[in-house]
């Protein structure tokens, strides 16, 4: 339970080996390349070429899965439309798998699938560009049945409309409204005609006539008709419908087609996932100094991995030469945690979204589980929600079975459900069914057993207020003792028991003071003693290491002054109390309502009362959850981390680590596990 | 119904009505930037709508601080008498809780909105939006602690 020792492996070898060495660094995921230093005579080299050509096809296949969202929407649209055509529709799960994978799997099932698959592509690729064209194509004919409708009123053909001997012909457009002109200036032989709407028009004239009329046109705003077809406007209209129609066909069939592609989603995301670690090694060796023939790769080992990850190269490379080193000072070291299960997903969602510990920092986390885990409970304050809640995440974690560490956020909750239950069941919430209906029933009497504060009955409700604050005062406190022992160990000795230990001193003083008060312990004064000694520590504190006793002074003033600071942080943890009092009082009116609706409507209610108070209570849980863990990650991050806690290091990421779809095994616990066995074989005998 | 109680009902009515009213420009103002992202990508609906939820708990409060005043005045079982001093007392009360929701509400919808535009750029972020927005709240918190605390702890009903 700690930030795991690291150490550095430095190895030489062949540039033939390269490809092969690295795939052993993917395969047992224990170490992180590292940018080596500058070697005479050496550069790094990114192969820009080899990196187009993976981005590329990670490119292509991102498209395809694109393509199959759309495909299965569309299909889904229109198996849901009113003509809808009897699709089966295929399963589409683009989603991450839940799936641990060698990654000497991986590379044979790409290597035996990747001709196929991107042959697939492909054929997507190919719809893809006869769907555009469709779509360009129907856009065009709905265009021109737009334009047609003008001409719908005149029966005769396009082609037709031209003149004769004797007689000029004009079929076109004019401007709204322009149709009087046309009416009053018109020749007694002209013969018009108008469309409905009136835009349309169709003139004939004879010959003689032609320029009179052309000019009545003019005026009229007279645009020719374009078309010139062997057709009427109702028959290029309803060819053009039929086209379209044909179109929306073929394009159902396309979608159908690239539907038969859903099954191979999950080769898919191996695929991706392939080129993905790819790029990445590319990366590694962007990093790597080399020559011609050879090079020098440096990168970061867990401590207990370091012996397998060396023998496993040796294997793989035997000419290559392996250093292991332990880190120098200012290198810039990788974090990776090792926790107990009940820690880590506290460490993973809570710590590391702050910031991960700087290496040879102190380990937050076993600090941060607990009061995370001893809040939560005091926050949600119900028993009954503390027991669905963990109900539904151990159930969640039994039946999926999440592979490493894809399910840490729902275990954390899962584990907060159990604080929540203890701490329910000291208040006595039970769903927020009030204690006279709960003393009706015998379980009801069971559970009341272990109530011992009650929020809601007058004065109590400060008992509660109170142990909101004394718990801040505890985590306040276990702050500054993990400042104190981080200034202990990085030597400044003197600063951390005049600065840090003095306030632990202090608030021990005032925890002893209150119980006495309080009447728990028969003390007098020592409560009092002991926060003054903590006092006059941190007087001594702000004058320490200065010479000057006018700035010796004013250091001391500022350490205790800085003490309204620490009040304020612990007036912080009022909300402790305040969400707590939220959960139970909202769950109480949720329960008045059932119970009005059951008295108001007789038989009827019953039912509507259950759906009420479902509702309620689901509202009521999950506006809490989101309440609780936003205010404890806070009391986290501000209050705790303040005092002590940086969070500026770096996660550790071997290669091979970060990918998208699925997960690949690697050897970082089984390492350590092999490790400590054969520590005790050899202990063993000694003993 | 006495003055007092009437005095008493208008601190209830203030702690729902203007925390309420506080949220909901809150909630309004990190809706709108919400329904912005979501237009650009609809698979971080879930993120935005957690942040713009979180200016929604100041109503919450209200709600809860003009319960337990309706409680404490025993609307649901016959109307207490209160004297002038108890209802001045009770409206007195309510108003920290009224106050502080009204403009925590606001403020920290804005934020939300703020951490809503952080979400739209880097997704995976969006734990720190929410404790920034988390930030402003705490002053709600307090107003509901001392209002809950004025409410609930004195007896109105004896009060001359």
């Amino acid at each position: 339970m700690a930030v795991a020792a690291m150490k550095k492996l430095t190895l030489v070898a062949h540039a033939k080996d390269k490809r092969k060495i690295l795939k052993t660094l993917v395969g047992l995921g224990t170490a992180e390349v590292a940018a080596s230093k500058d070697y005479d005579k050496t550069v790094k080299c990114d192969d820009a070429g080899l990196r187009a050509e993976f981005e590329r096809k990670l490119n292509r296949v991102s498209f395809a899965f694109s393509f199959m969202k759309d495909t299965h929407r569309e299909l889904n649209k229109l198996s849901d439309g009113e003509k809808a055509p009897e699709i089966p529709l295929e399963k589409l799960n683009l989603k991450r798998e839940n799936k641990l994978i060698e990654y000497d799997d991986m590379i044979s099932e790409v290597t035996e699938n990747e001709h196929d698959l991107f042959s697939i592509i492909s054929d997507l690729e190919d719809y893809n560009t006869r769907l555009t064209d469709i779509k360009t194509e129907t856009a065009r004919l709905t265009h021109q049945n737009e334009q047609l409708r003008d001409y719908l009123d005149f029966d005769i053909k396009f082609s037709s409309v031209k003149d004769t001997q004797r007689v000029a012909m004009f079929l076109g457009l004019i401007k709204g409204g322009k149709k009087e002109i046309l009416l009053e200036g018109a020749t007694q032989t002209a013969v018009l005609k108008f469309s409905g709407s009136g835009d349309g028009v169709f003139a004939m004239c004879l010959k003689e006539e032609k320029e009179q009329i052309s000019k009545l046109l003019i005026a009229a705003d007279f645009s020719r008709c374009p078309f010139t077809q062997d057709f009427t406007a109702k028959e290029l209209t309803d060819k053009n419908n039929q086209r379209i129609n044909e179109l929306a066909e073929a394009r159902l069939d396309i979608y159908k087609q690239a539907a038969s592609a859903f099954k191979y989603a999950y080769e898919l995301k191996v695929l991706y996932d392939y080129y993905f670690i790819e790029l990445a090694k590319l990366d590694a060796l962007a990093r790597t100094a080399a020559t011609s023939k050879a090079f020098v790769l440096e990168a970061w080992v867990t401590a207990s991995a370091a012996e397998l990850t060396q023998s496993k190269i040796k294997e793989a490379a035997p000419s290559a030469e392996i250093f292991v080193s332990d880190p120098q000072k200012g290198d810039p070291v990788p974090t990776y945690i090792r926790s107990n299960k009940f820690v880590s997903p506290f460490g993973i969602n809570v710590t590391a979204m702050y910031g991960v510990p700087k290496y040879g920092e102190l380990d937050p986390n076993p600090f941060v589980a607990f009061f995370y885990f001893l809040f939560f409970g005091f926050m949600l304050g119900d028993a009954g929600y503390g027991i669905i809640l963990s109900l539904a995440c151990f159930a969640y974690l039994l039946f999926r079975k999440p592979v490493k560490n894809s399910g840490s956020f729902i275990l954390m909750f899962g584990l907060c459900g159990l604080s929540t239950i203890l701490w329910g069941a000291i208040f006595g919430g039970w769903f927020s069914i009030e204690s006279q209906y709960l003393q009706g029933s015998a379980i009801g009497r069971f559970l009341l057993n272990f109530k011992l504060i009650d929020p809601l009955s007058g004065s109590q409700a400060l008992v509660m207020f109170g142990m909101a604050l004394g718990l801040g005062v505890i985590q306040i406190a276990a702050g500054f003792f993990l400042s104190g022992v981080t200034k202990f160990r990085a030597n400044n000795k003197l600063d951390a028991i005049f600065n840090d230990f003095s306030w632990v001193v202090i608030l021990l003083g005032f925890i002893v003071l209150v119980f006495d008060l309080l009447g728990i312990l028969k003390t007098s004064v020592a409560g009092i003693v002991i926060a003054l000694t903590g006092l006059a520590m941190l007087i001594v504190g702000g004058a320490l290491g200065k010479k000057n006793p006018v700035k010796m002074f004013i250091g001391a003033f500022k350490n205790v002054y800085g003490g309204i600071n620490v009040f304020a942080d612990i007036l912080s943890y009022a909300r402790l109390f305040g969400l707590g009092l939220t959960t139970g009082v909202i769950g109480m009116v949720i329960n008045k309502i059932g119970a009005l609706i059951i008295d108001l409507i007789p038989y009827a209610g019953y039912a509507i009362a259950a759906v009420v108070l479902l509702g309620g209570h689901a509202f009521n849980l999950l506006i809490n959850l989101l309440g609780v863990y936003v205010h404890n990650c806070r009391l986290q991050y501000v209050e705790f981390f303040g005092k002590f806690y940086g969070g500026e290091g770096r996660a550790f990421a071997p290669l091979g680590s970060k990918t998208k779809y699925v997960y690949l095994t690697d050897k970082l616990e089984t390492a350590n596990n092999t490790k400590t066995n054969k520590l005790e074989i050899n202990n063993n005998p000694t003993k | 119904m006495t003055l007092g109680t009437f005095l008493a009902l208008l601190g209830a009515a203030l702690s729902v009505g203007l925390a309420g009213i506080g949220s909901s420009i809150g909630v309004g103002t990190a809706g709108r930037a919400a329904a912005g992202v979501v237009s650009e990508d609809p698979d971080k609906f879930i993120k935005c709508l957690i942040l713009q939820l979180i200016p929604g708990t100041q109503g919450l409060y209200g709600f809860i601080i003009g319960f337990l005043a309706l409680l404490k005045i025993n609307v649901f079982a016959g109307v207490s008498q209160l004297s002038l001093a108890a209802g001045l007392g009770m409206l007195a009360a309510c108003l920290p809780m009224a106050i502080s929701g009204l403009f925590s509400g606001i403020h920290q919808g804005k934020v939300a909105a703020s951490g809503i535009a952080l979400v739209a750029k880097k997704p995976e972020e969006s734990t720190k939006a929410i404790v920034m927005s988390a930030m402003v709240e705490t002053y709600a918190l307090l107003g509901l602690i001392a209002s809950f605390l004025a409410v609930f702890l004195p007896n109105y009903a004896a009060m001359v």
